[in-house]
């Protein structure tokens, strides 16, 4: 199995193999990342198919500096490459962003799920409820939440001020929260928990 | 209401979850990915680390080509050319023979007896060594002098002085008409090719003096000519002085004005290496005298011809291409060519084969100007120079020097089976610029018009 680095410098020389294995190392996770960006599989299909390229053509600007350096820097291309996406599809823009999702009534306040809850649930499951989330809500509660970006970085990235940022992740975490409590709710999954461990 | 919004640890159990998180990739997202690559970045990226594997593997089918060749070619050959001729004088069947079924082309043996002995008037004349091949009438003449020390274009020289002679008066004839005994003589090489220079200056200056009529290029070089030539003659004779008593007749005939040759008899050829001797055989009497001549006519054979099968000429060879911009690319490679004849004297002898074989180093750029999927269309121009590595006329081995070159204009296609390899078929027009001492198709046709297909291997 090559190593992070002899993936890295195989992609350098322009060795198929390594594209190979830098692809079937890395592509679960970006695709992973991807989808909870653009919110559906086709497009995060095609997303994941322009970081990939994007990454080989611009292998040589990456520099190694140990460890995760590489897919870290595969992560940054593939959330670039997704908030480009949702740019070119008229999906993300400073307006709707700014404007439109704040323009909707609050979301009403309801029980946020605990650690206990959501560690109770796949992943998917909750990206899958991420994905629900409108794209500006979305895209601002993956930047903070999972990328740990902060508003005057969302703020710079989406070209909107830190208090839409704020605003809009305040907004984000509750329908996130709505949504986690109604699966939960739905899918009984205390009880089914309860009842595998009784 | 539980929690309030300032809890953020479901956040944060979400947030590790999703370092791990892992989707499915959709089948052919990976196909798709290798597709753009390959047009985007691979060409060029592999480029580096492609091509040393393409070298070595071309150097190593080159050198597996020329050693095999090589060895084949070695393995083929007769020994001793010598001993060979040596034996077939002396009617030995056993003789290691090339093509078994090919005559053996006898070289006239050269011993005072066996020149003393010879009959010239009947005997049948035998294809002795490679004829001459005469650039300006496109014929070919037996004859030629011994050549196991000398090389085809030595022995060229030579005849073509013959020839010259053959067909110019020969001037000084007429002064030694009783003394003139054709049945041997011998040349002194580094005379003859002094002369030869002389003549050589002495022809360009003439038609130097053609082009511009109204200067004067002949005067000094045809003086220096005359003076060379007088002084020849003089050592000749002086050489003729030192023979032993009884045997020292001699005569020096010389011809000059499109040609020239000094001859001197001598029945005591010592073998010095200063003298070449030249066999006594027929055919190369009658290019000696100039017909008509006084004393000499009645001694003239007709000189021997050949009638050529030529044979289809075996190229194999390695091309390797290099794209220099755009659609423009470079190719060198590397070609082994064998063009065996048929040769038949006109004197009712038996046919024999004519074997030469080349190594060539093809040249050139090609222009790819259509492209769909694998399929290429191109037309290209490109130069050869060849070498002979071996040749034989009969059993007689030939040592060529010259350097045969070529220019071709191509045409054709060639379909990729993967990125790198392909088949090719291309029409080609071909000039060959020199003609080679032993006629070839190629001296028969200079202009011609070929088909080549092949393997091609690009990087």
């Amino acid at each position: 199995m090559m190593s992070e680095r002899d993936i890295s410098r195989g992609c350098k020389r322009g060795n198929a193999k390594a594209q190979r294995a830098l692809f079937d190392r890395y592509s679960p996770m970006l695709m992973a990342k991807i989808f909870s960006y653009v919110g559906n599989d086709d497009d995060a299909k095609d997303v994941l198919q322009d970081t990939f390229i994007k990454a080989y053509t611009m292998i040589d600007s990456f520099a190694w500096a140990g460890d995760g350096s590489l897919q870290a820097w595969l992560t940054r291309i593939a959330v670039n490459t997704s908030l480009n996406f949702l740019r070119s599809r008229k999906r993300l823009s400073t307006f709707n962003v700014d404007t439109a999702d704040l323009d909707d009534p609050p979301p009403d306040i309801v029980e946020e799920p605990t650690a206990a809850e959501i560690n109770r649930l796949d992943i998917s499951t909750i990206l899958d409820l991420v994905a629900e989330l409108p794209d500006g809500y979305r895209t601002v509660f993956n930047l903070y939440c999972l990328d740990g970006y902060s508003h005057k970085e969302i703020a710079e990235q989406l070209g909107i001020n830190e208090k839409s940022s704020s605003s809009q992740l305040a907004r984000a975490k509750v329908l996130l929260a709505q949504k986690i409590r109604k699966y939960i709710n739905e899918h009984n999954i205390d009880n089914y928990y309860e009842q595998q461990y009784e | 209401m539980s929690n309030n919004m300032n809890n953020n640890d479901w956040l944060d159990a979400i947030k590790q979850k999703a370092q791990d998180a892992t989707r499915e990739v959709p089948e052919g997202t990976w196909e798709a990915i290798a597709k753009s690559v390959g047009k985007q970045t691979a060409p060029a990226r592999q480029a580096r680390i492609t091509p040393r594997l393409w070298r070595a593997a071309a150097a190593a089918a080159v050198v597996a080509i020329v050693a095999t060749s090589g060895f084949f070619m070695l393995r083929n050959r007769p020994a001793d050319t010598g001993q060979q001729i040596a034996s077939t004088t002396k009617g030995d069947e056993n003789s290691p023979s090339v093509v078994d079924d090919t005559p053996t082309p006898q070289l006239p043996d050269i011993t005072d007896e066996t020149l003393l002995a010879q009959d010239n008037s009947t005997q049948p004349s035998q294809p002795s060594l490679p004829p001459v091949y005469d650039k300006k009438t496109r014929q070919n003449y037996s004859g030629g002098v011994n050549t196991q020390n000398n090389t085809v274009e030595e022995n060229d020289i030579i005849n073509n002085e013959l020839l010259a002679a053959n067909f110019n008066e020969i001037i000084d004839l007429a002064d030694y008409p009783n003394e003139f005994n054709p049945e041997n003589y011998y040349y002194d090489i580094e005379t003859m090719l002094a002369l030869e220079e002389l003549y050589n200056q002495y022809d360009n200056a003439m038609n130097q003096e053609a082009m511009e009529p109204w200067k004067s290029y002949t005067d000094s070089t045809y003086q220096q000519y005359l003076v060379y030539d007088a002084n020849a003659r003089k050592v000749a004779r002086e050489k003729m002085a030192l023979t032993k008593p009884g045997k020292k007749t001699s005569m020096l005939l010389a011809a000059y004005g499109n040609g020239l040759v000094s001859t001197d008899r001598n029945n005591t050829v010592s073998g010095s290496s200063a003298q070449m001797m030249l066999p006594a055989a027929t055919p190369h009497q009658g290019m000696m005298m100039a017909p008509g001549a006084p004393g000499v006519t009645s001694n003239v054979a007709p000189p021997v011809n050949y009638d050529y099968h030529h044979h289809m000429p075996l190229t194999f060879g390695l091309t390797f291409t290099k794209r220099i911009v755009g659609n423009l690319y470079g190719n060198v490679g590397l070609n082994f060519t064998s063009m065996t004849s048929d040769v038949t004297p006109d004197n009712g002898g038996d046919t024999f084969k004519q074997d030469i074989k080349l190594i060539g180093l093809p040249f050139g750029v090609r222009w790819n100007f259509w492209r769909y999927k694998g399929l290429t269309t191109f037309v290209g121009g490109e130069g050869m120079v060849e070498r002979v590595v071996d040749a034989s006329f009969g059993k007689d081995d030939v040592t060529i020097k010259r350097l045969q070159w070529s220019v071709h204009a191509t045409a054709g296609a060639q379909y990729n089976f993967t990125k790198h390899v392909g088949i090719y078929i291309e029409p080609k027009l071909s000039h060959y610029i020199t003609t080679m001492p032993l006629n070839t198709l190629r001296n028969e046709h200079p202009f011609n018009f070929n088909l080549q297909m092949g393997l091609s291997i690009d990087f």
